[in-house]
């Protein structure tokens, strides 16, 4: 499977009468995005914004980041299952509108997180504050139970980034860059003297408000599968997860998997990428067995010869983590695992929640009780009144000219476990 | 199968189970279940770390567990509770979980109660093999 990806730079968004992208500008009418978001009857109002990085902005709560993106000449359509009906994605071309990301803004809960700063201290910590954004604060209608709000709200990002990257579909792009994966034996036959790695992508799959969905299908209810890689660069994978924002994986983050596009710039070198097994993270312990069961004996079949493994969330998908490493390495299978640490504000705490000892190569995203002091902004895009009960905010953390006090787990994608993010350790 | 929970929403409206409710914090339901693994040898059926809210954060908590046939304890199901206490002592250690107000405590309510019917969907086959 081939895909090429064209990518678009935005440079700047403005608000105008005609949505449309010029010379890098991405033009929006704010009425064609009410049209998009209103036509959901759960949805009482919205309001566009947009930041910009160096702004003194502060966005929160909020709930995911999506790059508009479009398939260009193809019957598929991105984010298959969701917002364009079930077709195979990831072969052809897509574009991309890079340095840009649509936000949802809303309090789906009242004890929500996600802070974007575009500047100061807080914006080293997120790579929202690097991309130009387009935020939607999202109000229900009176009473809407929060498991309709989250999905309206989900779908109605996804609906405004499938507008916007349509509005690509007859631009020259930027640049074009070329990602293939070819069938298991003609792939394990084009670099034949290579080691064959696979990247096993765990999945948050606990229930409401920890949602992931594979063209469409809630992913708890998977059993682990194969995908080419290019099927993620597509919207295979959508987030319906709110929760835990410093390490929940958002669609902007599954559309631009760093793993995968690390392992694409290792193929053919000194790796021969054989694709992708994903599983899910599971509350009921049988389906924990079943899915590393199924995750390592994939692994096997595909004749891996290493794995690297990444994890959502905390504490339960800990376990789903360290058994799908432990039977891997039972295979013979040398594998790495990426996650995040809880290891307490000291930093002195066991981190994870288990272990074993075939967990001997390790990457941290971070650790995610590190407290971090945000000073006031001059803007404001979406609402306050919730931050005291955020994660990590301490009681009184909210002072009245707008500074906080908080954990960097309140950061949206802090020390996120795909590894998009700048923090790490490295041992000696 | 029994629920062990501290949740009303899921006392009230979770039906067709055995709900054993528990008048305490998080962190009572977290020892009351290491009680039963120990001296009822029940085994855990879910994690009880399960969600992504943290243990200093969500007021409440609800565990899955069965009987066994073994008349031994559940070695693994023990040291997941053990684990799970750690993991709650560490978090209550730097910040205890807030008072929250009655609203947000119902939303808590309903995320907990959303993962239980979830997990509930995923248990599909009673695990009468235990």
């Amino acid at each position: 499977m081939k895909l090429e990806v064209g990518e678009i730079q935005i440079n700047d968004i403005q608000i105008a009468d005609e949505s449309k992208i010029s010379d890098g500008v991405l033009y929006v009418s704010e009425q064609d995005i009410k049209d998009i978001v209103l036509e959901d009857e759960r949805f009482a109002s919205v309001s566009i914004d947009i930041a910009r990085p160096g702004d003194k902005t502060r966005i929160t709560p909020v709930k995911d980041a999506i790059e508009p993106r479009a398939k260009v000449d193809s019957t598929s359509g991105v984010f298959p299952g969701v917002v364009n009906k079930v077709n195979e994605v990831g072969s052809g071309r897509t574009n991309a509108l890079k340095g840009m990301a649509v936000l949802t803004v809303g309090e789906i809960v009242g004890f929500q997180e996600g802070i974007v700063d575009m500047s100061g201290p807080g914006a080293d910590y997120t790579p929202f504050s690097k991309t130009n954004n387009l935020c939607l604060v999202i109000e229900p209608v009176d009473n809407l139970e929060g498991h309709a709000y989250e999905e309206a709200a989900r779908l109605a990002g996804l609906n405004v980034a499938k507008f916007l990257g349509e509005l690509s579909t007859e631009l020259e792009a930027d640049e074009v860059k070329t990602y293939e994966t070819l069938p298991i034996f003609e792939q394990a036959a084009q670099y034949p003297d290579l080691p064959k790695v696979g990247y096993v992508y765990m999945l948050q799959t606990q229930g409401l408000l920890h949602d992931t969905y594979v063209y469409g299908t809630d992913a708890k209810h998977i059993v682990p599968t194969i995908l080419y890689p290019t099927e993620v660069m597509d919207g295979a994978i959508i987030s319906g997860n709110c929760v835990s924002s410093c390490d929940k994986n958002t669609t902007f983050h599954h559309l631009n998997n760093p793993v995968i596009h690390d392992l694409y710039a290792r193929h053919g070198k000194d790796i021969n990428f054989m694709g992708v097994i994903i599983t899910n993270e599971a509350v009921y312990l049988a389906d924990k067995e079943r899915s590393s069961d199924m995750t390592s004996k994939l692994a096997e079949f595909m004749g891996l010869d290493g794995a690297l493994v990444t994890q959502e969330g905390f504490g339960n998908p800990d376990t789903d983590l360290i058994m799908n490493c432990r039977k891997l390495e039972a295979k013979g299978i040398t594998t790495v695992i990426t996650t995040d640490e809880y290891a307490g504000q000291d930093g002195a705490s066991q981190p994870l929640a288990d272990a074993d000892v075939a967990a001997d190569a390790v990457v941290t995203g971070g650790n995610a009780n590190e407290v971090i002091h945000l000073p006031a902004m001059d803007k404001l895009i979406g609402m306050y009144d919730f931050v005291d009960k955020i994660a990590g905010g301490f009681d009184g953390s909210l002072k009245e000219n707008g500074e906080i006090t908080v954990e960097i787990q309140a950061i949206t994608g802090a020390t996120n476990e795909l590894g998009f993010n700048k923090m790490s350790a490295k041992g000696q | 199968m029994r629920i062990v929970t501290n949740n009303p929403k899921v006392n009230k409206e979770i039906e067709g189970q055995k709900i054993y409710f528990i008048d305490g914090d998080y962190g009572d339901v977290l020892e009351t279940t290491k009680e039963m693994i120990i001296d009822e040898r029940q085994v855990l059926l879910s994690h009880p770390l399960s969600g992504s809210i943290k243990p200093n954060e969500t007021f409440y908590k609800s565990i899955f567990l069965n009987s066994q046939k073994s008349e031994y304890v559940d070695l693994y199901s023990l040291e997941l509770i053990e684990s799970a206490q750690a993991t709650y002592n560490k978090f209550v250690a730097d910040k205890a979980t807030p008072k929250w107000t009655e609203e947000i405590l119902e939303d808590f309510q309903m995320v907990d109660y959303h993962l239980v019917e979830a997990t509930l969907t995923r248990i599909q086959i009673p695990p009468n093999y235990l």
